[in-house]
């Protein structure tokens, strides 16, 4: 009697996972089928998930502008210490969405990104 | 994203690799840090430029082998007296520590090797048996590199292809991992079962 339980119980507690794995591997499947491949730009400026734990410092050391001038383009007043605040806590601080850093950073990005294509035409045409 | 993880991104920014190794060590003695989506992270910082990923995945990668090892140590050394200690849990373990090398010696090296990335939830268990087992150290470790540079290379190289939108991939790795928990958690009823229907037979 004691064995019978035992098996009931095994098989009930197989059913349970079989079903928790046919559930989440259909999750998983529509996931898959609805993620955005990554591109140059969704790598480079995507949905903010690495800029945001970037400091203004930061941004203006790797990309050799002034802080002065990302704040501008950030459209924020700054205090002293904000250039080692994160990008996420300014946007508290200055009650700014999400969406107008992120264009706001891009705006940054993207100009970095002309310069640096410039520089590489000159040098072609140096050559 | 939770609060524990966005904790731990903080600290990670703050902190940098020292943070990230102690808790890639941590999470292979078998404490759940959440490693695995930190190293992710990790990956995309180096796209965005903040560290170098050649160096990082170096980094990484020794400390997942030092975390295996040191589990092993641990186990090796004070797990086994600790649970001599015990008569009662003793006599309850010794036959499952004799099973348990019976089968590292059978299929050790492809046990250790998987589950370091397939099989990750396992790792810890893994990391136990071999150190109760006293099951070679060198074959342990060497085992362990090899799994682990894939566990290295499969993270790190998601975080980085993905770039500066990783978040996007988290809830698939979690969940992935997760329904590789269910599996093996399957396995292993089901061979209880097995074992528990070839017995009754048996007894008829």
């Amino acid at each position: 009697m004691k064995k019978n339980i035992r098996v009931t119980i095994l098989s009930i507690f197989i059913v349970i996972t079989i079903f928790i794995i046919i559930k989440q591997s259909t999750i998983i499947y529509f996931q898959i089928k609805n993620i955005n491949l990554p591109n140059k730009e969704s790598r480079q400026i995507g949905n903010m998930s690495t800029h945001k734990w970037i400091t203004v410092k930061k941004i203006a050391e790797k990309y050799n502008i002034s802080e002065d001038t990302i704040f501008k383009t950030l459209e924020i007043i700054p205090v002293i210490g904000d250039e080692n605040l994160y990008i996420k806590d300014l946007e508290k601080k200055y009650n700014k969405t999400p969406e107008e850093m992120k264009n706001n950073l891009k705006k940054i990005i993207e100009s970095n990104i002309n310069i640096e294509n410039d520089i590489n035409i000159e040098g072609k045409k140096d050559e | 994203m939770s609060d524990f993880s966005n904790l731990l991104i903080e600290c990670f920014r703050n902190y940098n690799i020292w943070f990230l190794s102690i808790i890639i060590v941590l999470q292979c003695i078998g404490i759940p840090t959440g490693a695995s989506l930190l190293v992710l992270a990790s990956g995309a910082f180096a796209y965005a430029g903040e560290f170098n990923v050649v160096g990082l995945l170096l980094e990484v990668w020794f400390f997942a082998w030092l975390g295996d090892n040191i589990a092993y140590i641990i186990w090796k050394y004070i797990g086994y007296k600790v649970l001599s200690r015990h008569s009662k849990l003793k006599v309850y373990v010794d036959p499952k520590i004799l099973k348990a090398e019976i089968y590292l010696n059978k299929y050790g090296r492809r046990t250790v090797f998987f589950t370091r990335f397939i099989m990750g939830a396992m790792g810890p268990f893994v990391n136990a048996a071999a150190g109760i087992t006293k099951y070679k150290l060198w074959t342990f470790s060497l085992f362990v590199a090899l799994g682990e540079l894939f566990w290295t290379c499969l993270y790190l190289g998601l975080g980085y292809w993905f770039g500066d939108s990783w978040e996007s991939i988290v809830p698939i790795v979690t969940d992935f991992g997760q329904v590789l928990t269910y599996i093996a958690i399957l396995v292993i009823v089901l061979y209880f079962l097995i074992k528990a229907v070839k017995n009754k037979k048996s007894k008829n």
